[in-house]
């Protein structure tokens, strides 16, 4: 297949009229995130957070009045992931792995437990723990120098790369995928990742394995570089855990919006959904009656809805058509499927 | 007083080191290979702490830092010995390491077994030699519904259970008709109940089975000193912030606050350590276990409690020269008997539920994400019963179908991400199929016992600390997936069936119903992160267990010929030595595995502080001359229970 120009893509992009252009406020915004700060970037170089911030706006897009990965700060999650284990004590206070419990201040809980100013708390992680986390980050070599205390056995050590596979550096696979993305933009596009139009980033998505836009109408560029391939999902991952999550995992103490956008609370301790009032039933009384022991523990209260857990239409979320689920019931299909077809073999 | 190890604090060792700290005879150290997530145990209750949230990348999406890391602490798996040394190595149906075991993060479903579900072996005409499905060890319990019965008592009211049964007068009223009869009420009423359990119990209703509130260890009241569920949301997979959750921790807390019992997490233990005394037999001498930096301590015992769960604890017997740690290939349909293990069936009759979901998605948002996993089961698909005289062979013999469920939305945007990108992607997490319009059935499906479905350990591959992995040799019987197959139409009618005219919430529809048999891993990617992923990827689709439900490898048997343990935990071989949890299970019958493992457990106490048990075979009539003095630890060492009082 003759390697196609960035004028023929246009030219074939145009013809579909679609949007070609990069939106102003997404490049405002990509600019906004990177160049605020390189001293905000604890593992990226601002060429790669470029880059990065680039494939997440295509994974989560935003749109007026819907904020995506950009808003959302994926950039930050992703870089403060990939720098989990070198994050200065101002940021955060261990390994940035997972956010240390029990509660945020968006339910009746007076302060963040997991971000208190600029400094996330993490759950201390234990020598083994800690191990096998920058094994996934650094990659096999941190297997070498267990962190102080902690035993490996020289026999375990030995079978990784053979009975055990190695572990492979997701900070190496975001080096170099994001380079290579980069590159592969240069040679089949003539312009950096970031300043590639959204129709030639997904086609260089596309190309690197995004089976979804495999249907897309317009042929894949050829040649991408086995690590943009590897980052792809790995990169989506994160990206859909910097958005969904929780904002602390970002720095922020509040959600850009996306959680309202879908209709989903977040977390909701210590108050949750349901309220226990001690004063609604007595002992014995209503939903309480015939339950607990009389001479030692007799139920009483009962609950009251502080969000519907139990009404229809009453609470936020869209109504559903056959017609507006029809991709997702294929995909569906095709799994349970496979799962039968799994099952006459096992048989 | 004498000196106890229990190995393992989840569900099972907590409920032993309770009683024999409570019976005051015994000083109890309690070894843990996790990590203690909560603080103050063994202070005041309501000053316990815990260091979990509600946050869904941590728990959910990356790997959850209570499960066992399958990089470090690998396992292997095959379908049969003809299938090489392993056709795969990683995450086998690992239960979370951490003190509180796998009752940290459950959901906490506390189902009974009926009394059919004791002797189904005998009612279908089989016997103990001669099973009644060909191809599978089936066997009746050692004991039976009526011996379970105090104990299940007991444990409902110990652990915190909210269910429906309730007392009227002198009667126990019960809306789930399928189950068998109960001397005590629950001690909580059930809790807000939720659409998503709502609608198709409704749909089930009306299609003539009977769906009913079910039984679980979540507080529905404030209940011996903990709250009640705030119903957040974050249930299953979730540690819970606010100690609402039922679970083995609490036991856990009282054996600590008698003074009497120690706790050290961080701890692996390699081996039992025992001795040859008299007659062949041997007794336990006490644990050598490891510490992160590798030192090894050797603790002295009078006795030794593995409660480290089915899989683990046949490992740690194999490690320890218990067993056979390498059976004979060629004659694995047979038992093996050793010295140590006059059963010769020490880690075999290995079982999973066989889970089959199905799936709807309706229309109108139903707020799958809030509130617990699932309120309602329905009970129609575990087999004819609850009584003998109700039983017949011809009914298959699946499970309860557990019904609910939900996807956050960092997971459920991995599963859209599998059929749309970029807008399209957004545009379905705004339309939140899988948080805000998704209900599931669970059916749990009995898994036959089979003396080839066996853990063993792994002729080569190792874990961090340089201990043989288990290695687990399984496949599924004819008879669970013909039940799967013969129930699912069924579940998908009802499905169908959920709102529409005439029913309480008409403007509901289904939308679409699908079947999907998940007993398999994480299939889709991303769940977690990528060096994981990678060595799941080499996963057959849907060939290894992922149901969390491990049972067998340790029947408790009448007869060493028929079961490694005896009636009472207590390895045949040995004076002192004991397993306790799902691992005396002797079928799987299709419930919840968690209240039965307690059951168990607290029998296997009783019967170590009462001085019950020791003997070299059992008959009927010895259960019931013993079952008591079993009581009797009840009405000592928990007098404040409905149950004592009634016993």
């Amino acid at each position: 297949m003759p390697e196609l120009s960035r004028r023929d893509f246009l030219v074939a992009a145009l013809a579909m009229g679609a949007t070609v252009a990069v939106s102003p406020r997404l490049e405002a915004a990509i600019r906004q995130v990177t160049s605020s700060g390189s001293s905000e970037l604890f593992y990226l170089t601002p060429a790669r957070a470029r880059t990065c911030a680039a494939i997440c706006a295509r994974i989560v897009p935003s749109d007026p009045g819907s904020p995506g990965a950009t808003e959302a700060h994926a950039i930050t999650f992703i870089d403060r992931f990939l720098a989990a284990f070198e994050l200065p004590s101002v940021v955060a206070d261990g390994p940035a792995i997972y956010i240390r419990g029990r509660f945020s201040d968006r339910n009746g809980h007076a302060g963040d437990d997991f971000l208190s100013g600029r400094r996330a708390q993490f759950l201390p992680l234990t020598g083994h723990q800690e191990m096998s986390w920058r094994a996934q980050l650094y990659g096999v070599s941190a297997l070498d120098h267990p962190p102080a205390g902690t035993y490996v056995s020289k026999k375990w050590r030995a079978q990784i790369g053979n009975l055990l596979p190695a572990p492979v550096s997701i900070r190496k696979a975001y080096a170099d995928g994001l380079d290579s993305f980069d590159a592969f933009s240069k040679k089949t596009f003539g312009t950096p990742f970031a300043s590639a139009s959204s129709i030639e980033q997904d086609l260089m998505l596309q190309a690197a394995g995004n089976v979804v836009l495999s249907q897309f109408p317009l042929p894949a560029p050829p040649g991408a570089p086995d690590a943009a391939k590897a980052l792809f999902p790995l990169i989506t991952v994160h990206t859909f855990q910097a958005v969904y999550g929780l904002p602390e995992y970002r720095w922020q103490h509040r959600d850009a919006g996306v959680w309202e956008n879908i209709a989903w609370d977040g977390d909701t301790q210590p108050e949750g959904n349901s309220i226990y009032d001690s004063a609604l039933f007595g002992p014995g009384k209503g939903p309480n009656e015939g339950f607990g022991d009389p001479h030692v523990y007799l139920p009483h209260g009962g609950y009251r809805e502080r969000r519907p857990v139990s009404t229809v239409g009453s609470g936020s979320g869209a109504a559903l058509s056959r017609k507006s689920i029809a991709p997702l019931v294929k995909a569906l299909r095709a799994q349970s499927k496979a799962a039968a077809r799994t099952r006459k073999a096992m048989r | 007083m004498k000196r106890a190890i229990v190995v393992g604090s989840g569900a099972a060792g907590s409920t032993v080191a309770r009683l024999l700290a409570k019976s005051g005879n015994y000083s109890v150290l309690i070894l843990e290979k996790g990590r203690n997530y909560f603080t103050g145990l063994g202070g005041p209750i309501e000053k316990i702490g815990n260091l979990f949230s509600n946050d869904e990348v941590g728990w959910e999406s990356r790997r959850s830092p209570i499960v066992p890391d399958p990089f470090l602490e690998p396992r292997s798996f095959r379908t049969s010995t003809g299938s090489g040394k392993r056709t795969f190595v990683g995450d086998v149906n690992g239960l979370p390491t951490t003190v509180g075991g796998g009752t940290v993060h459950y959901d906490a479903k506390a189902r009974r077994f009926r009394e059919v579900d004791f002797i189904t072996n005998s009612l279908m005409g089989g016997t103990p030699d001669k099973p009644a499905i060909p191809g599978t060890t089936y066997s009746d319990w050692a004991m039976e519904y009526r011996h379970f019965e105090p104990f299940y008592a007991v444990m409902e009211e110990i652990v915190g259970v909210q269910g429906p049964a309730r007392r009227d007068g002198r009667r126990i009223v019960n809306p789930n008709p399928y189950e068998s009869w109960r001397s005590t009420p629950y001690p909580m009423p059930p809790g807000v109940a939720q659409l998503n359990s709502l609608l198709p119990s409704e749909a089930a209703d009306r299609l003539g089975y009977h769906a009913a509130p079910v039984p679980t260890s979540v507080n529905s009241r404030p209940y011996r000193g903990r709250p009640a569920c705030v119903d957040c949301g974050f249930c299953l997979h979730y540690g819970c912030p606010i100690n609402a959750k039922g679970g083995g921790v609490w036991q856990l807390h009282d054996a600590l606050s008698t003074g009497r019992a120690e706790l050290r997490s961080e701890v692996n233990v390699l081996r039992v350590e025992y001795a040859k005394v008299r007659d062949g037999k041997f007794r336990a001498t006490g644990v050598t276990y490891i510490t992160p930096d590798g030192r090894s301590h050797t603790a002295r015992a009078d006795l030794v409690v593995l409660a480290n769960s089915p899989i683990e604890a046949a490992r740690l017997s194999f490690v320890s020269g218990i067993g056979q740690g390498h059976p004979n290939e060629k004659n694995i349909k047979s038992a093996q008997p050793t010295e140590t293990d006059p059963s010769g069936m020490l880690g075999r009759n290995l079982m999973f539920h066989l889970q089959t979901i199905v799936l709807a998605i309706v229309n109108q948002p139903i707020h799958s994400y809030r509130g617990r996993t699932s309120t309602h089961t329905l009970d129609a698909f575990a087999g004819a019963g609850p009584s003998a005289n109700q039983f017949n062979e011809e009914t298959l013999r699946a499970g309860i179908l557990e019904i609910g469920g939900n996807l956050n939305p960092v997971v459920e945007a991995n599963e859209v991400a599998a059929f749309a990108y970029g807008e399209i992607h957004k545009q379905f997490m705004k339309l939140g199929p899988f948080h805000n319009h998704l209900t599931t059935f669970t059916l749990q499906g009995e898994d036959m016992p089979q003396i080839t479905n066996y853990v063993d350990l792994d002729p080569d591959i190792v874990d961090v600390y340089g201990i043989p992995v288990p290695r687990v040799t399984y496949q599924s019987h004819p008879y669970e997936l013909a039940a799967s197959a013969f129930y699912t139409p069924l579940m998908l009618e009802i499905m169908e069936t959920i709102g529409g005219p005439g029913s309480a919430h008409p403007t509901v529809q289904t939308l679409a119903a699908l079947a999907l048999n998940t007993t398999l891993p994480p299939a889709l990617p991303g769940q977690i992160d990528a060096p994981v992923q990678q060595i799941l990827s080499a996963t057959p689709f849907n060939e290894i267990p992922a149901s969390a439900h491990i049972m067998g490898t340790h029947r408790a048997a009448l007869q060493p010929q028929h079961g490694p343990c005896d009636p009472y935990g207590r390895y045949w071989a040995f004076d002192n030595l004991y397993h306790a949890g799902g691992g005396l299970y002797a079928t799987a019958p299709g419930y919840n595995v968690t209240l039965t493992i307690w059951a168990l457990s607290y029998i296997v106490g009783s019967a170590i502080v009462s001085g019950v048990g020791g003997r070299g075979g059992y008959s009927k009539a010895d259960i019931d001359r013993d079952h008591p003095r079993l009581l009797d630890v009840i009405k000592k060492l928990d007098r404040d229970t409905m149950i004592a009082r009634a016993l």
